[in-house]
């Protein structure tokens, strides 16, 4: 049986392409992903050099960005983790029930207080977050925190002037929690590719972190979405769980 | 003293190598905008440019295509993470040879060796 299936495969030009557009992607992954790691290893090793030359007197610099660098590289490698959990169906969740808004005001102080990160200039652009009372959830802290710095992260680095503004309403029994930004929004033909894995429109970035923040959001029984504003400026993402 | 621009959207990867560079005797200079490289170059300045590929705006493919325009005869080497930089290159300009390709990472060291050797052709 095993033969049969395969021998047909192989003279199904559907199923031919379809292992072709995959094997592609794949390749392309891998080339983003190990010039993702490459990046950060050549920092962090030309720093490392420098730090050898004892007169030097910028060395609390040095170590700054081997630390920032090293972290760059941690944050991949759980991301690929990540994937692996996930295609594996083996991303298990620690619920717990917390405030909402509270681990939101904690991640926008952590965003604000990164004033040396330069890849998002978040001194130029505003983040706007008005949390009004608690809202209690029971729901895994450290994913859910994950899922807002990565959009939070996102809606930075595509905003060039304005502000990234975060809502959290309770409604009934689900939080709808939305990010929007001033950027240059979404082309509609792109929209639909958004939450695929390893789509992605920068220069720097594997394409997994929305693939993952949407897995995260779909195993707590929710769903997210992305839609360009009304006002046609910049876009919003949108993620609702159910509070308990 | 040889003059080196190294153009590479990292800020970490220019600061680090203009400090490494000008340890060992280079004058460099650095842009993290290849469009602001590319404005603010003058023709005949710089005895080599180093130049990533994969950057937002412009790649490092078109970026040398516009320097070239401006400066038939600059050096340039590209200064890449990417490991399909060679097809990618050939896919871009069929005709042209290629001529410097530096992978990321290297040490301080192996790249001056790469930026002497480059230099030292006619």
């Amino acid at each position: 049986m095993e033969v049969r299936y395969e021998t047909e495969n192989m003279f199904n030009p559907g199923l031919i392409n379809k292992q072709v557009e995959l094997d592609n992607k794949i390749q392309e992954f891998i080339n983003i992903a190990s010039h993702e790691m490459k990046t950060p290893i050549q920092a962090i090793l030309t720093y490392s050099e420098l730090l050898q030359n004892n007169s030097d007197k910028s060395k609390p610099a040095y170590i700054k960005a081997i630390l920032r660098n090293s972290l760059r590289l941690q944050k991949l490698s759980d991301n690929l983790l990540d994937i692996t959990r996930i295609d594996s169906q083996i991303m298990g969740l620690k619920k717990e029930r917390f405030d909402l808004n509270a681990l939101i005001s904690w991640v926008v102080e952590d965003f604000r207080s990164q004033t040396e990160n330069l890849e998002y200039e978040i001194g130029k652009i505003g983040i706007e977050f008005k949390p009004v009372g608690q809202i209690f959830v029971n729901a895994d802290k450290c994913r859910l925190e994950q899922v807002i710095s990565n959009l939070l992260g996102n809606a930075l680095k595509f905003t060039q002037e304005g502000k990234v503004s975060i809502l959290a309403e309770k409604k009934e029994d689900n939080v709808i929690v939305t990010i929007s930004d001033t950027g240059r929004g979404i082309k509609p033909e792109i929209i639909h590719r958004l939450f695929t894995k390893f789509f992605t429109l920068s220069n720097s970035g594997t394409g997994l972190g929305l693939y993952i923040s949407k897995s995260i959001i779909g195993a707590h029984g929710g769903n997210m979405s992305a839609r360009n504003n009304v006002s046609g400026l910049g876009a919003s993402f949108t993620f609702e769980i159910p509070i308990h | 003293m040889k003059r080196i621009l190294v153009v590479d959207d990292e800020p970490d990867i220019t600061s680090s190598l203009k400090n490494g560079l000008q340890q060992k005797g280079f004058d460099v200079d650095t842009y993290n905008d290849p469009l602001k490289a590319l404005e603010g170059f003058k023709p005949e300045t710089y005895d080599l440019l180093l130049i990533d590929i994969r950057m937002p705006k412009m790649n490092g493919f078109e970026f040398y295509r516009e320097i070239k325009k401006k400066s038939e005869n600059v050096k340039i080497c590209f200064f890449t993470a990417f490991e399909v930089y060679y097809e990618e290159f050939r896919k871009v300009f069929p005709n042209l040879e290629v001529k410097c390709f530096i992978r990321k990472p290297i040490t301080i060291n192996d790249l001056v060796a790469h930026i002497n050797m480059e230099l030292s052709k006619n």
